[in-house]
Parts: structure tokens; C-alpha cells; sequence
């Protein structure tokens, strides 16, 4: 066992206790957009911790770089995905949790011109 | 156009020094980027511009641990005293990109989620996972990452 080895074990079992935590919020939190914040997002660093191991573990250029681009791309388009889908369901009509304590966005959406297109509208 | 030079200097350096490797290369890029703020006003700029990025990619990474900790901890403690929250955040006048980078860095971050813009791009409205005070978390945001990617872009 070399400080490598160590290291490597301890950011697997890391980046999977993360996981496991985002799958609990999934199944636990109240409403889908705290299930969003920990199901899309206490994954982030799982996924960079077990990126880092297999970079560790490899130890060779091209599997480095293989980790940071899955690392990048990941911090890349995971906010996106849940900006959207956070968006339209909130668009939808989905209701915030009894337990919310303030909605900024619903008094922003009922005062002031609405300059947003009719969804009628959009029909394809 | 500066950065170019940054890296030309770095490949000179690197071919000059010895063996060409991805360490020499770096140190290259380094001493390089030395030599520019030293001898140009734009080069200080560039350089200057190079350690606020450097600074905002540091902020995140300890971001990203301390909120991934603490939404760990929401989600395996008691949801009786957990408080979401949609706040607006007040923007200074950014660009596009900047909205663009601070929306994407925001949402990145556990426990916080940015749902909209408003229209006048003044305000963004955040959906927080739990909030303490309203006006503390709208500051930690604005002293924090937004702060960081007006001196990096600017």
C-alpha cells in the first residue's frame, strides 16, 4: 500500500458517499426542486472525487486528461439540465414546499408587464 | 492576442531550457507571463486577469466541497427545520456572458438554483435549499461569486 494507493481508496469510497447521499435526498426531500438540488448536485463532487481516483490510479497522461474532461463537461451541462428543468416545472405550475418560507419569483411574475411570449404561442 | 504570445514565449522557453515536457512547459508559461506584465501595460492587465480567473476557480472548488457538505447534511438530517426559499438577488449591470457564467456557477453550487432573469437583468431569482436569513444569503452571493467574476471578466 503506497500514499497513492491510500489516496486512490479514499476518493472512491468519497465520491460514492456523496452518491449515495444524492440518492437519499432523491427518495427524502419534499419537493422537486430540493430533490433537484441533491439529486443533480451532491453529485458533483462524487463525480469529481471518483474522476480524481481513476486519474490517480491510472497515472498516466492520457487517462488524466480523459478525467478532467469528463469533470469539465459534467460541471458543464450539469447546471444547465437542472436550471431548465427547475424553470419549467416551476413555469408548470409545480408547487413550492409547505415548509418554503419565501417566493420571490411569484411576486416578480404576477407584478410588472409580462414581455415573456404567450405560450399559446409557441405551439410548433 | 497577449495570451498567444504567453504561449509562443512558453514553447521558445520549453525548447530552449531542455527536454520538452509538460513541466517545462508550464514553468515556461509562468516566467513568461512575468516577463509580459513586467515590460507592457496590457501584459500587467493579462497577467492580473490570470490570477483573478485563477482566484474565482479556487473560490469554486472550495465552494463546491463546503456546499456539498452541507446539502449531505439537509438531506440525512431532520426535514422539520429545513426552509427553502426563492430569493432575488440583486445583479450589478453585467454582460450577458458574465449573467451566463454567474447563473451556471450558482446553479453548479449545491443548495442553491437559479430559476430566472428578470427581464431588465437586474435581478435573479435563486431557489435556495435552506435559508437561515434571506438577506445573508443574498449577500454571501453577491460579495462571493459575484464579486470574484466581475474582477476576473473585467
Amino acid at each position: 500500500m503506497t500514499i497513492i494507493n491510500i489516496l486512490t481508496v479514499f476518493l472512491v469510497l468519497l465520491g460514492a458517499l456523496f452518491s449515495l447521499i444524492a440518492a437519499i435526498g432523491l427518495i427524502r426531500m419534499p419537493d422537486l426542486y430540493t430533490r433537484m438540488q441533491s439529486a443533480t448536485k451532491a453529485g458533483t463532487l462524487g463525480v469529481a472525487c471518483t474522476a480524481a481516483a481513476a486519474a490517480l490510479h491510472f497515472k498516466d497522461t492520457i487517462a488524466s486528461m480523459d478525467a478532467i474532461i469528463v469533470v469539465v463537461f459534467f460541471f458543464l451541462t450539469a447546471p444547465v439540465a437542472s436550471h431548465l428543468i427547475a424553470r419549467a416545472s416551476y413555469t408548470s405550475g409545480h408547487r413550492l414546499w409547505s415548509q418554503t418560507i419565501r417566493d420571490d419569483y411569484a411576486e416578480s411574475r404576477t407584478s410588472g408587464p409580462d414581455d415573456r411570449p404567450d405560450p399559446e404561442d409557441l405551439s410548433l | 492576442m497577449i495570451f498567444a504570445s504567453n504561449i509562443l514565449l512558453a514553447i521558445l522557453w520549453s525548447l530552449l531550457i531542455g527536454p520538452f515536457t509538460p513541466y517545462n512547459l508550464l514553468a515556461g508559461f509562468f516566467i513568461s507571463m512575468l516577463a509580459l506584465a513586467v515590460c507592457s501595460n496590457p501584459g500587467r492587465a493579462y497577467a492580473m486577469r490570470f490570477w483573478a480567473i485563477a482566484a474565482l476557480l479556487l473560490f469554486l472548488t472550495k465552494e463546491l466541497v463546503k456546499a456539498n457538505i452541507r446539502v449531505a447534511y439537509y438531506t440525512v438530517s431532520s426535514l422539520k427545520t429545513l426552509h427553502p426559499a426563492i430569493l432575488a438577488v440583486p445583479l450589478e449591470p453585467l454582460t450577458d456572458p458574465e449573467i451566463t457564467l454567474l447563473a451556471n456557477l450558482i446553479t453548479l453550487t449545491p443548495g442553491t438554483l437559479t430559476l430566472d432573469v428578470s427581464a431588465d437583468k437586474r435581478q435573479m431569482f435563486v431557489h435556495f435549499m435552506h435559508v437561515d436569513d434571506p438577506s445573508e444569503a443574498v449577500q454571501e452571493i453577491k460579495s462571493g461569486f459575484e464579486r470574484r467574476i466581475m474582477e476576473a471578466t473585467r
